[in-house]
């Protein structure tokens, strides 16, 4: 493997060269993930990586690099944990929030495809509450438009939006029994979903379903203006949206240790609501799956378009594209949340009380509203809020036929495995990891310093830890 | 003269005793039997009917004229087939050409045969076998070409296991060869009554081109039988449980009996229920595709039956000590359900899997896969009977939409403003009345008042009164006893 270089020595003219597996006369294609450093863009990278090893990764985040930074701060002391192990990429840091930043990573990296997947999740105890509205809108809304807008600027031609199952179902005064992608985005439901329903709008408006000229031979990405001229692609950038349900599994820091804790807190005899309600989870490789799916979709509608080609391949069998539409991904095996809980702590080898104390959906909402108001009060956040309660009672699950017919996704990991994964990893780490915000896409938006400065990081992991190590 | 115990037992199950009341008052026949017109040996076959079998002559006897002889012949021949399988008197050697020609002498006029030992409790439809041959040769060339090839194909199958010396020795070795089992003494019958259900035109005929579906709906049938007699199965020394699923939980089929291997006992009793469960969402599938009611009740009453079934035997330590069954009751209101509509059969099905749920604990090694299992089921049923229609919600949207902005216009309080005296009068006066009421729909509900029945379609009068012809129009009201599984046949 290539030598290791220094951050911040390397300009964008570079990137790629140092990478010995690449033929330099092919153009390899570019996709970008951001917050690809955190619990659901990892695992994209991953599933990138391992499915179609001769494209070029980049990761964008609003984090420093981890490998540049252990040397220093000390962070993954755990090799185990980290989530990008033996992950090849190259990395450049900015900050979504910021429209110039995000125009100039773009223009540096030039992405064929763009996996937008940075966004906030806020905590439980603040989800239904509306004091984080503005700071929730500002990443997931704005930060959605600014990578839009660069991303068909600099001539992408893919771009994939992780959205969430709550654009529809944060409207706790409905049940969801196996709904489909025709079922209407909620009108008011909490700021995250409504910040995700908007940020979809923008990603689907963006989609550009119309052929302009022909299109003779790939951009070299070499030969590129540094500055960056807007050259549009002759044709137009074509975006999905995926609706993963909430997602779990190695690297998960909401979801599992949340329920895990409650062994420690003496909470597992507690049952809300009857139980018995069906609600949809996902394993974050399923997830990362579906995404590389839908990246393939939207290059092989381009192929297709660029051919000249009807959307029906030389079987008769019509490929469907994925192009403007929306799709919920989950395990596609709803079960209670009271199961999905019973079955982790089976996992710590907990089981509670044969009788269990059912709590009413009704008794738990007041209950709900009491530790809110705790929670307030303290400044520590309790198991227990109104949402929680209406989460554990509501009926939540949704029809994975639509992502099966045109995406051909299949979970590959079922729920059993998938739990057993998660929870071996969350016993190596300690069981309570309180961050003020929890992250999906790996934007933590805890005010942090702003790398002004650009900095491309070449870098091979890799390479970088045997270093270390040794 | 009803025992004390039953007494006992329905004074505290009221609603059991209501569903027992319900079916022997209110059920009619969709069809009756004619007996004025039929023939000396048809009449005979009725009466072995009744005699050899408990559980499906009731519903045999309901079925439409077209099919009534057809069915009752097929069974009576399967029965006889079987009466040699299980005679273990006949040698092997017997035995196996025996099984394989069977259907060969369905051709032969006044075929019957008196090898059985006496004890044998069928013996006697085998000696008076003529008669079924007779009736045989009376019906459709086309119902007499499916029973044949299913005599044929289940003869030998059953030659294939009696020659198995492993299989009479240990019993059912892998969970691919209980499979092929059930095929062979069930799934097969499945296939023949659908194929006889498709040339009557009362099944879709897209139900053919899915074999996975009645070849569950046969499974289905005989795993539960086969979990639920698993102590009377063992005292007359059989063994259908697949030795793959018993081996991971005892060391010999023998110590599942043994009261220290309770926990075991009820862990593989879990996993074979899980094993069984997997057929369910295919059993209701195929019951879409049926087209008539007679058939539709023909085949619906066991399903049901089974899944009641499934769910008693689910963490029931008894089925190791005794055989269980459901009570009368429960039997009534699960065939009262089975003789209407898919709807009312899948809700009888989510009943009996959410009751499986709250039994399913997480000591058990398959907790996750019953629970992921049943929701599987559940989630079939709400895609082909949505409890939500995306396109009444869509509709509600707009119509909100609309509601606020009149109601932004119209902003008036109610005034409050009322004598106590007057409302004191008035309650006591409501609460007697309601008193009064309930009293009467008690007894009205006891005597077997549908009043759910009442409820949907005053329900439906009033959305087509006010939203429905506002919004949608009358093209938006549905025949409701059209499942939508059907389009997809």
């Amino acid at each position: 493997m290539g030598t290791v270089t220094d951050s911040g020595s390397h300009i964008s003219s570079t990137a790629g060269a140092g990478r010995a597996r690449y033929d330099p006369s092919s153009q390899p294609l570019r996709v970008l993930v951001t917050g690809g450093l955190g619990f659901v863009g990892s695992a994209i990278v991953r599933a990138l990586q391992e499915q179609h090893a001769d494209w070029l990764v980049w990761i964008l985040d609003k984090h420093e690099d981890p490998m540049q930074g252990k040397g220093r701060a000390n962070r993954n002391e755990d090799d185990d944990l980290n989530l990008l192990k033996n992950c090849m990429y190259d990395y450049v840091q900015a900050d979504v929030t910021d429209e110039g930043q995000v125009y100039e990573a773009l223009n540096l990296v030039r992405p064929d495809v763009v996996v937008h997947t940075a966004g906030v999740v806020p905590p439980l105890s603040e989800r239904y509450a509306r004091r984080l509205e503005a700071f929730v809108r500002h990443i997931n809304v704005d930060g959605t438009r600014h990578m839009v807008e660069s991303a068909r600027s600099t001539g992408c031609k893919a771009l994939v939006y992780t959205s969430t199952c709550c654009v529809v179902t944060d409207d706790m005064s409905q049940s969801y029994p196996n709904i489909d992608e025709r079922w209407p985005v909620a009108r008011r439901s909490s700021i995250y979903g409504e910040s995700k329903a908007e940020a979809e709008r923008i990603v689907i408006a963006a989609n550009d379903m119309s052929t302009a000229g022909s299109w003779t031979g790939d951009r070299d990405v070499n030969n590129v203006d540094p500055k960056g001229v807007d050259d549009h692609p002759p044709n137009g950038m074509l975006t999905c949206v995926l609706r993963p349900s909430v997602i779990f599994g190695e690297g998960d820091n909401q979801l599992v240790p949340s329920v895990h804790t409650c062994i420690a807190k003496g909470e597992t005899r507690y049952r809300l609501g009857d139980g018995r309600n069906l609600w949809d989870v996902s394993y974050v490789g399923n997830v990362a799956d579906a995404h590389v799916l839908a990246v393939e979709n939207l290059l092989s509608s381009q192929a297709r378009r660029h051919n000249g080609v009807s959307n029906v391949d030389e079987s008769g069998k019509g490929a469907e594209t994925a192009a403007g539409e929306t799709f919920f991904i989950q395990n596609n095996e709803p079960i209670s949340f009271r199961e999905f809980s019973l079955a982790i702590w089976k996992e710590f080898r907990h089981y509670p009380p044969v009788w269990e104390i059912p709590i009413p959906e009704s008794l738990g909402w007041v209950l709900g509203l009491l530790a809110e108001g705790w929670t307030r009060i303290s400044g520590t956040p309790a198991t227990l809020s109104r949402g929680s309660v209406m989460d554990a009672c509501a009926m939540r699950y949704a029809s994975g036929d639509k992502a099966q017919r045109v995406l051909h996704y299949h979970p590959r990991v079922g729920l059993e495995d998938g739990i057993r994964r998660s929870c071996q990893v969350s016993e190596r780490s300690s069981p309570i990891q309180s961050r003020p915000i929890v992250q999906t896409g790996g934007v933590v938006a805890v005010s942090r310093r702003l790398g002004r400065e650009l900095v491309p990081v070449l870098k091979d992991a890799t390479s970088i830890r045997i270093m270390h190590d040794g | 003269m009803p025992k004390v115990r039953d007494i006992l037992y329905y004074a505290v199950h009221v609603q059991e005793l209501r569903s027992i009341i319900q079916w022997k008052v209110w059920h009619n026949p969709v069809h009756e039997r004619d007996e004025s017109t039929e023939t000396e040996s048809a009449k005979i076959c009725f009466k072995y009917l009744d005699k050899t079998s408990r559980s499906f002559s009731a519903v045999i006897k309901e079925l439409h004229p077209e099919l009534l002889l057809p069915v009752c012949v097929f069974y009576l021949v399967l029965r006889g087939l079987d009466t040699i399988e299980d005679d273990t008197s006949i040698s092997a050697t017997t035995k196996e050409p025996l099984l394989r020609n069977f259907h060969e002498n369905l051709e032969v006029d006044g075929w019957h045969f008196d090898g059985n030992r006496p004890e044998e409790k069928d013996r006697e439809l085998l000696v008076n076998f003529r008669y079924i041959i007779t009736e045989f040769k009376n019906m459709k060339p086309a119902y007499q070409a499916i029973i044949k090839d299913i005599t044929q194909k289940m003869g030998n199958g059953m030659a294939d296991y009696c020659l198995n010396a492993e299989f009479n020795e240990v019993g059912v070795n892998t969970v691919e060869d209980y499979d092929l089992y059930c095929y062979y003494v069930a799934g097969l019958v499945g296939e023949g009554l659908t194929r006889m259900f498709v040339e009557s035109k009362f099944a879709n005929p897209g139900l053919l081109e899915r074999p996975q579906l009645h070849r569950s709906m046969g499974l289905f049938l005989q795993k539960v039988n086969i979990i639920r007699d698993i102590r009377e199965d063992f005292d007359d020394h059989r063994k259908f449980w697949p030795r793959e699923i018993w081996s991971q939980y005892v060391d010999s089929f023998e110590d599942l009996f043994k009261p220290e291997n309770r926990e075991k006992a009820l862990n593989c009793s879990s996993h074979m229920i899980l094993n069984a469960l997997d057929h369910a969402d295919d059993c209701l599938f195929f019951l879409a595709g049926l087209r008539e009611q007679s058939v539709f009740n023909f085949c619906a009453i066991p399903q049901s039956m089974a899944i009641a079934t499934l769910d008693l035997c689910f963490r029931n330590y008894a089925m190791f000590q005794r055989n269980i069954k459901i009570t009368k009751g429960e039997a009534c209101q699960l065939m009262t359900a089975s003789t209407q509509n898919l709807q009312v059969v899948s809700e009888a099905f989510r009943k009996h899997l959410h009751s499986i749920r709250r039994k399913n604990r997480p000591e058990d090694p398959n907790f996750l896969k019953i629970s992921i299992a049943c929701g599987k089921v559940e989630q079939f049923i709400e895609s082909i009977f949505p409890s939500q229609k995306v396109e009444e919600i869509l509709a509600k949207g707009k119509a909100a939409e609309l509601q606020a902005a009149i109601s932004a216009r119209e902003k008036t309080a109610p005034e409050v403003g009322s004598k106590k005296e007057t409302l004191v009068l008035l309650g006591g006066v409501l609460s007697m009345m309601l008193v009064i009421t309930g009293i009467m729909t008690y007894i009205a509900w006891l005597m077997g008042a549908r009043f759910d029945v009442a409820f949907e379609e005053i329900k439906q009068s009033w959305a087509q009164l006010t939203g429905g012809s506002l919004f949608q129009g009358l093209d938006q009201v549905q025949p409701t006893n059209h499942p939508t599984g059907h389009g997809e046949l």
